[in-house]
C-alpha cells in the first residue's frame, strides 16, 4: 500500500506512519522480512487478502482490516470494527512537517459560512457544544437538494446565529467554532 | 581529460552539498533531490550541465548551469524530459541561458514526441539582464503552446513563480503546487500594498491553497515535495507520451465484483437526498484507479482520470452533495478544460449525469455564466473521442444538453431507471404549464402532487426518452459496468473528422 509513497524505489522501505492523534510509528519494511516498527521487530503476518479487506495475523489474534477512505497519503480504515485514521510519511515529508509546523501560527477560531443561498432545515448543534471534524452541524436545504454541513475542524461552538426555518445568502456566517487546546 | 571529468563531478558534488544545506533548512529539496524522485532509479541524463551564464554577469564557480537543471531520464520507461530550477542559484532567476536550456528541452521533446515535466523554483526573471531575460521567457511561452495537445506538459510549482513566470505553468496542462512553499502571482504582496493599500500575505495572495480551492490555478496541491512529484509519476502513467500514441494499458487491473450490486441502492430516490458521487466512480472503475483532476475547485463537478479494465478513460460527473450538481461557471470551465485534454490525447470520455440545470442568479449571470457554459457545450460537441453519458437521476433543461446529450455527438447514453430527464424539474414544471387549473383547485397542494406524480411518470421518465430514441438504453444499474466495458471496446475504433478549418472559436 505505501509502496507508491517511498522516495527510495527499492526493496527496503522506511516510512513514518502519523495516526491523527499525534502518535507516530517509524516503519521499516523488508520484502518478505518480519516489519520493525518503532526499532523492534513485530511478527505481523498477512494472512489473506480481499477484494475491500485484509486480515492479519499479531501475537496470534487475528485483525481485519477495511480501507474506507484515501486521500493522498492519508489513510481511514477499519481495524475490527474500530476507525483510525493516519497519514503515510516518507523520511523527507516528515521533516518538512515538523520544520512548517514550527513555522506555522496558531490555529484561529472559524467561521462557518453558508456556502450557497437556502433555508435552514435543521440545526444540530447548540452553543457550547463540543463538535470533531466531519461532526454535521446544521442542513442547508438549496436548490432543492438537503445538505449536511459538516465541521471542517475540531472545537466548541461559540457563535450560532441560525434556527430552523431561517433564509440564508450565500457568505453569511452561520457559526462560530474555536479551537480548543 | 580524466582531470576535468574529476573536477566537474567535485564542483557538482560541493554544490549540492551546499543546495542540500540551505533548501533543507527550508523543508524543500534540491533540484537534483526533486529529479531523483521524478524519475526511475538512476535514469536521468543531464545536458548541457556546464552551459556558462550570459556575458556580464559576475561569474562564479556557482553559476554553472546558469541555475536550472535540464535532461531526460525514464518515468516507468517512458522517456521525459524535465527542467528544474536551482532556487541556490542566484534565486533560481531566469536568464539568457538559463531560458535557452529549457527552451532546447522543450524543442527536443516536441520533435521526439515525450512529455515536459518543469519543476519550478525560482525568483523571476534575471533583472541584471534585462530584455533578453524576457525574450528568453517568450520562447519559452512559444514552446508551451507549440507542444499544447502534442506532448503532456505538466508544471511542479516548488517555490516561488512571480510575474511572467507564471505564464508558463498557466500554459501547460497540469499544475502541481505545494502547500505553504510554492507561490503564485502576477503581482507580488508588496506592489499590491502600494498600489491599491491592501494587506495580503504571501500565503492568502497566491499559496497552493488559494490556487487549488479559489483561482482554479493548479489543478494539484499536495503537502509536501516528494508527495506532489510522486503524484506527477502516477500521473505519467495514465497518459500517452504524444497525440500520436495509443493510450498505456495496465495489465492486472481488479475491480469491485461484490460491489457492483450496491450501486441498485447507492442513489437516494428521493431527489432532495444527495449522495457522493465519487463512490460510484470507484465501484464503477478499476479498483484504486480514480484520479482526481482539481479535487479542490469547483466541487460540484468532478473530472478525473481513471481505467477500465486497465485502459484510461476520463470521468466527468456532477456531484450532488455540492451546490446539488448545478453548473456554475467555474464548473464549466474546469469541466471544459479537461474535455479539451482529454480529447486531445484520445482519452475517451465517461460522462455521469445527476444534474438539476445550471445555477441561477445575478452573480452568475453578470459574470458571464452564458459564455463559460458555452465553454463546456462547446468541448463535449468538439471531443472526437468515444463519448457515452450515464443519467443517473436528474436530467434537466440546458444542463441535459451541455452533459453530452445523445445530439450533441455522445456515442452511447444510458440511463438508470432513476432517471428523470425533462426540461426542468416536476414542481417547477406543474407550477407553470398548470398554473390557472391549480389556481383555480380547491385543494391546490393535492392536486399539485397528483400532476408532480403525472409529470414524473409521463414526461420525465427515462422510458420516454427511449422511446424517443435520445436514450439507447435503460440499464440495471448493477450492469453499468459490463456495458461501460463493452461500449468502450467496441467504440474504440471509432472515427470521426472535423471539416477543414483553421482552428474553432471556442468562446474562451
Amino acid at each position: 500500500m505505501a509502496q507508491e509513497y517511498v522516495y527510495k524505489r527499492d526493496n527496503s522501505r522506511l516510512f513514518v506512519a502519523m495516526r491523527d492523534n499525534g502518535r507516530r510509528f517509524k516503519v521499516i519494511m523488508n520484502e518478505d522480512k518480519i516489519p520493525v516498527i518503532n526499532e523492534k521487530e513485530e511478527d505481523i503476518r498477512l494472512v489473506r487478502t480481499e477484494e475491500s479487506h485484509m486480515c492479519f495475523e499479531y501475537r496470534e489474534r487475528r485483525f481485519h482490516c477495511v480501507v474506507t477512505k484515501r486521500n493522498k497519503n492519508s489513510y481511514t480504515m477499519l481495524i475490527n470494527g474500530v476507525e483510525y485514521t493516519f497519514s503515510v510519511e516518507s523520511v523527507s515529508s516528515y521533516l518538512r512537517k515538523k520544520i512548517l509546523a514550527k513555522d506555522a501560527g496558531e490555529e484561529q477560531d472559524l467561521s462557518i459560512k453558508a456556502p450557497m443561498p437556502g433555508k435552514i432545515t435543521a440545526v444540530y448543534v447548540d452553543p457550547g457544544d463540543e463538535v470533531n471534524v466531519g461532526d454535521p452541524l446544521f442542513a442547508l436545504e438549496a436548490m432543492k437538494m438537503q445538505n449536511e454541513i459538516l465541521s471542517p475542524i475540531k472545537g466548541k461552538v461559540l457563535e450560532l446565529t441560525i434556527k430552523e426555518g431561517d433564509v440564508v445568502v450565500k457568505n453569511d456566517e452561520l457559526v462560530k467554532i474555536g479551537v480548543v487546546d | 581529460m580524466e582531470e576535468t571529468f574529476n573536477t566537474r563531478k567535485q564542483i557538482l558534488q560541493e554544490h549540492e552539498k551546499k543546495a542540500q544545506h540551505k533548501q533543507h533548512l527550508k523543508g524543500k529539496l534540491t533540484a537534483r533531490e526533486r529529479l531523483s524522485i521524478l524519475f526511475d532509479d538512476g535514469t536521468f541524463e543531464e545536458m548541457a550541465t556546464f552551459n556558462s551564464p550570459y556575458e556580464g554577469v559576475s561569474k562564479s564557480s556557482e553559476m554553472y548551469g546558469d541555475g536550472v537543471i535540464v535532461g531526460q531520464g525514464f518515468v516507468q520507461g517512458k522517456s521525459v524530459f524535465a527542467f528544474a530550477q536551482d532556487f541556490t542559484v542566484q534565486g533560481g532567476s531566469l536568464g539568457k541561458i538559463h531560458g535557452e536550456k529549457i527552451a532546447k528541452i522543450q524543442e527536443m521533446a516536441l520533435k521526439l514526441g515525450s512529455p515536459v515535466v518543469g519543476l519550478l523554483d525560482s525568483g523571476g526573471a534575471r533583472i541584471q539582464e534585462g530584455v533578453q531575460s524576457l525574450s528568453a521567457y517568450a520562447r519559452i511561452f512559444r514552446n508551451n503552446v507549440r507542444s499544447s495537445g502534442v506532448i503532456p506538459q505538466i508544471s511542479v510549482i516548488l517555490g516561488p513563480a512571480a510575474g511572467g513566470a507564471v505564464y508558463s505553468p498557466a500554459l501547460t496542462d497540469f499544475v502541481f503546487m505545494t502547500n505553504k512553499t510554492s507561490f503564485m502571482f502576477l503581482t507580488g504582496p508588496d506592489v499590491v500594498k502600494e498600489v491599491l493599500n491592501e494587506d495580503v500575505t504571501l500565503e492568502s495572495l497566491g499559496g497552493g491553497q488559494v490556487h487549488a480551492e479559489k483561482s482554479g490555478v493548479a489543478q494539484f496541491l499536495y503537502d509536501d515535495e516528494e508527495h506532489a512529484i510522486l503524484a506527477v509519476r502516477k500521473l505519467l502513467s495514465y497518459l500517452p507520451s504524444n497525440n500520436y500514441e495509443s493510450l498505456p494499458v495496465v495489465k492486472n487491473f481488479e475491480f469491485f465484483q461484490s460491489k457492483q450490486e450496491m450501486l441498485n441502492k447507492l442513489v437516494p430516490e428521493d431527489s432532495n437526498q444527495p449522495y457522493e458521487i465519487k463512490d460510484i466512480i470507484d465501484i464503477l472503475m478499476d479498483k484504486d484507479s480514480f484520479f482526481e483532476v482539481h479535487e479542490n475547485f469547483a466541487k460540484n463537478l468532478v473530472v478525473g482520470l481513471a481505467r477500465l479494465e486497465g485502459k484510461t478513460i476520463g470521468v466527468v460527473a456532477n456531484q450532488p452533495k455540492v451546490l446539488a450538481g448545478t453548473l456554475d461557471i467555474d464548473a464549466s470551465v474546469k469541466g471544459a478544460r479537461f474535455v479539451r485534454f482529454c480529447d486531445s490525447y484520445n482519452i475517451p470520455l465517461l460522462i455521469l449525469e445527476d444534474v438539476p440545470g445550471f445555477l441561477p442568479g445575478v452573480n452568475q449571470e453578470h459574470n458571464g455564466v452564458i459564455r463559460h457554459g458555452a465553454k463546456l457545450l462547446y468541448a463535449f460537441c468538439d471531443a472526437t473521442v468515444p463519448k457515452v453519458t450515464v443519467i443517473l437521476r436528474k436530467s434537466y433543461g440546458g444542463a441535459y444538453i451541455v452533459m453530452s446529450s445523445k445530439n450533441t455527438g455522445g456515442d452511447f447514453n444510458l440511463a438508470w431507471p432513476s432517471a428523470a430527464i425533462a426540461v426542468m424539474g416536476p414542481e417547477g414544471a406543474v407550477k407553470i404549464v398548470n398554473r390557472r387549473e391549480l389556481a383555480d383547485a380547491e385543494d391546490p397542494v393535492a392536486l399539485k402532487a397528483e400532476l408532480v406524480k403525472k409529470y414524473r411518470d409521463e414526461i420525465a421518465n427515462p422510458f420516454i426518452a427511449e422511446e424517443k430514441g435520445l436514450i439507447d438504453e435503460v440499464i440495471n444499474p448493477s450492469e453499468t459496468r459490463s456495458k461501460l466495458v463493452r461500449a468502450f471496446q467496441i467504440l474504440s475504433t471509432k472515427q470521426l473528422y472535423r471539416p477543414s478549418r483553421k482552428h474553432g472559436n471556442i468562446p474562451l
